[in-house]
């Protein structure tokens, strides 16, 4: 089993997979797959839902488990302090100052967008969306600008 | 995706691995959708409809502030929430600024007019139910 979970799982199999997973939620209820709404409804609640009595405040919470599951089956690989590039370069202090602010960039410019890179990204593309398409572009080019000026200054 | 490397990699460009897998995903789900489109849903017999929705400027603007916050942190909310689950300790602070970034938004469209046009701030909040 660890060996398993070890192996980085294919594209072409948890592509279609998560394809699957908003093709559910569109057969089964007619609705759209994203995250940022469940973080919404959690804050806000909204006419889905408020708390826990938003679905999609329930599916957070079930991707939340479901990191949760991995880590008991795997033998919790990622659990700990670490946080890729960042520690070489910050105290702990410093890490979790830049990753709240990261954090409110990001809190503020999807719910301002109206989605993040799942629900613009992948169930607003995948609907045909202009305005899904326009922003997951947006997002790709400015995180990868992003990423290179890092490295450039860093 | 529980590690932020991963985004790393696919940010600096050295691996094609996740745009693959978003790329999967949307092929299939956009060959799946046009199949339901006009049906009835299974569970709740709505029939399954959507609009496209037009860009506007509120969609760049805080696409490229959640870009930039995705570029610093690597990770994007659906990761966070699997990274949280899985005990990256991290993880916690970049959830945190989430959620207050998402509960401080709706207040920024009531900044002074003045800021706002200075600021490029875009004015309207969204209905939190078209919040993907």
């Amino acid at each position: 089993m660890h060996a398993t979970l070890d192996s980085t799982l294919a594209w072409w199999i948890a592509g279609p997979i998560l394809g699957l997973v908003i093709l559910c939620f569109l057969g089964l209820a007619n609705k759209r797959f994203g995250v940022v709404g469940g973080v919404t409804d959690l804050v806000h609640g909204s006419a889905e839902g408020r708390g826990p009595g938003s679905w999609r405040a329930v599916l957070l919470v079930g991707m939340i488990l479901g990191g949760l599951a991995f880590a008991l089956l795997a033998g919790a690989p990622d659990a700990g302090t670490g946080y890729s590039w960042l520690d070489a370069h910050l105290t702990f202090g410093g890490e979790v100052a830049v990753l709240f602010g990261a954090g409110l960039a990001m809190g503020v410019g999807a719910r301002t967008a109206g989605g993040c890179t799942s629900g613009h990204g992948l169930t607003g593309s995948a609907l045909g969306s202009p305005a899904s398409v326009v922003s997951i572009a947006t997002v790709m080019a400015t995180a990868i600008v992003t990423t290179f000026a890092l490295e450039a200054v860093v | 995706m529980t590690d932020p490397r991963t985004f790393h990699a696919m940010l600096s460009l050295e691996s094609p691995r996740i745009y693959l897998l978003m790329g999967g995903a949307v092929a299939v789900a956009f060959a799946g959708a046009r199949f339901l489109r006009g049906r009835r849903a299974l569970l709740t017999g709505e029939t399954i409809a959507w609009q496209p929705a037009r860009p506007t400027r509120r969609h760049v603007a805080g696409s490229v502030l959640f870009g930039i916050g995705w570029g610093v942190s690597e990770a994007c909310p659906g990761p966070t929430a699997a990274q949280l689950g899985a005990g990256r300790v991290l993880a916690l602070a970049v959830a945190a600024g989430m959620v207050v970034g998402v509960a401080l938004q709706p207040r920024l469209a009531r900044l002074p007019a003045g800021l706002r046009r200075t600021t490029g701030v875009p004015t309207d909040a969204i209905p939190a139910s078209d919040v993907l």
